[in-house]
């Protein structure tokens, strides 16, 4: 079972990089394969593991003890009621899909936004706004164990406040950007192309490192204990794309050619 | 062939060999095998020595924020930090708030290590199913509520792994491996209503959004991307997948650095040209 889940990776792995040649019938078998299975593992994840047990079977259990049926498992109170109020607003955001009703959808849209706002704000104000302002607001000549750790903690504070200030400048368009204006922009612009080549060189390492992590795999898996199923797989799905490719061509030349308009 | 067509050829030839040599480059590097020092970076450094400084026994939460996308570059990291909490003897509780196909990833990485240091599920370990949206609050508040059972539908409250948590205050350390931004929302609700120690490793692309969080001491540190998980395991003396990547990513980083220069090269004698 290992082995052939192995080779099922290696094959999906190859026909997905086989986009380099171009978008080709291989590579969409792949892609479908994996958005299909993403999204049947999350839904039935979600219906299996949360809405079946924290909603469906609670009710469910409600629903037998109101009606006089007895239980394997002693329900300890009515308290899970309330979870029709999750249930009905779930079901009435599927209204959306009827023209008539889909108003109602709404109300449970109101609901949640409203919720998420009321929960969120105070904490996102304090963790993101508050919390990041007091740093910024550090004394700008810090005395620590060291001379040198000193220069070096004065001088960090000293470019926080000039990135700080400089940046903002940029982003000030109640002023024209003319003369010492100009200059303090130049010197955001400089923050934020530093700041860029940062994100843009951790990106390259990012992207690198998905590369490698496969390449990786595919050499480890290409060995004898793994029955050669990177060296195996690259050379049929190469030629699967190849045949597809030249039959989709054949198809194009046995098509009619388009009238000219006139 | 007109200009622009002769152009576009001219521009997909060079995709071609752009890939070409990335993949020889690639290739070629994984097969050199060579030990260099590799010395961790401040932020690395504070996320071991927290995990050092733990008592055995003490109880760290890690939470495997990341998808199977993702898992290239961040599965060395969760392997290397349940380890090192198995290594310390710490309890180790794991759970996913981003995304269910995590789910197996989390089991994987959770019973190589335990089966390494001999950890017994529900003792010294446990996983928790996967939970959406702000359970964080609910996991600030009680934990049991939360996670009423675990992933093998075991009552959490009867585990010995849990003795002494009723909430999340009662964690000693939380790690997020993330490849979204749940690091955020750790920070917001877990950090701030919990006040939680709090540690990240997230993929190379987000981690210079996250150095703000560590001057603001909401993070005690960073490992970001496959450079400082190698540094990880370096501490650790586990040198392993991302440890044996650095070469490969040096020779690409070398490379890309090589056709920067050339295609720069290029563009200065076509404009001298025209």
């Amino acid at each position: 079972m290992e082995m052939l889940g192995i080779w099922l990776a290696v094959g999906c792995t190859i026909a997905i990089y086989s986009f380099l040649y171009k978008d080709n019938v291989v590579f969409k078998l792949a892609e479908h394969l994996y958005v299909g299975l993403s999204a049947g593992y999350g839904f039935c994840y979600a219906f299996f593991k949360i809405v079946w047990p924290d909603l469906l079977l609670p009710l469910g259990r409600v629903t037998v003890s109101s009606l006089g049926g007895t239980l394997s498992e002693p329900l300890s109170s009515h308290e899970n009621w309330w979870l029709l109020i999750p249930l009905i607003f779930s079901i009435l955001i599927l209204t959306r899909f009827f023209r008539r009703i889909d108003w109602l959808s709404k109300w449970s849209f109101a609901f949640i936004i409203g919720t998420t706002a009321g929960i969120t704000i105070p904490f996102v104000t304090s963790a993101y706004l508050i919390k990041q302002i007091v740093p910024s607001l550090r004394p700008l000549i810090i005395v620590e164990n060291t001379l040198a750790q000193s220069i070096i903690s004065s001088g960090n504070a000293i470019l926080i406040l000039i990135g700080i200030g400089a940046v903002l400048c940029y982003f000030f368009f109640s002023l024209e950007q003319k003369k010492t204006m100009k200059v303090i922009s130049r010197i955001g612009i400089y923050y934020m192309m530093i700041a860029f080549g940062a994100a843009f060189g951790y990106t390259i390492m990012g992207r690198a490192s998905l590369t490698i992590a496969r390449f990786q795999h595919l050499v480890e898996w290409g060995s004898a204990k793994y029955a050669y199923a990177s060296i195996v797989l690259f050379f049929g799905v190469t030629g699967l794309v190849v045949f597809t490719e030249l039959l989709s061509r054949r198809g194009d030349d046995n098509k009619p050619s388009e009238i000219p308009k006139t | 062939m007109s200009n622009s067509k002769q152009s576009i050829h001219k521009r997909y030839r060079a995709r071609w060999i752009i890939f070409a040599l990335l993949a020889i480059t690639i290739l070629a590097s994984l097969f050199i095998k060579a030990d260099f020092p590799f010395p961790a970076a401040q932020v690395v450094q504070n996320v071991y020595d927290k995990i050092e400084s733990l008592p055995a026994g003490s109880a760290v939460v890690i939470a495997f924020d990341f998808s199977p996308g993702a898992a290239g570059e961040l599965e060395p990291m969760a392997l290397a930090m349940v380890r090192h909490c198995f290594k310390k003897d710490l309890r180790v509780i794991g759970l996913t708030i981003w995304d269910a196909p995590a789910v197996p990833i989390m089991e994987d990485v959770i019973k190589q290590a335990a089966t390494e240091y001999q950890k017994k599920d529900g003792l010294d370990y446990t996983l928790l199913p996967f939970k959406p949206g702000l359970i964080y609050l609910t996991m600030c508040q009680d934990f049991y509520l939360a996670y009423p059972k675990d992933y093998r539908d075991q009552p959490t409250r009867e585990l010995p792994v849990f003795h002494g948590i009723k909430n999340l205050s009662d964690v000693d350390y939380v790690f997020d491996i993330a490849s979204l931004s749940t690091i955020e929302t750790w920070i917001a609700y877990g950090k701030e209503k919990a006040d939680i120690e709090l540690g990240a490793a997230c993929t190379a692309v987000m981690a210079t959004d996250y150095y703000p969080f560590l001057q603001s001491k909401q993070l005690n540190g960073l490992v970001g991307g496959l450079g400082a998980i190698a540094q990880y395991e370096t501490l650790l003396q586990k040198k392993e997948r991302a440890y044996q990547a650095m070469i490969p990513q040096s020779a690409v980083h070398l490379l890309i650095i090589l056709l920067i220069v050339i295609g720069n090269l290029i563009y200065l004698k076509q404009r001298k040209k025209n």
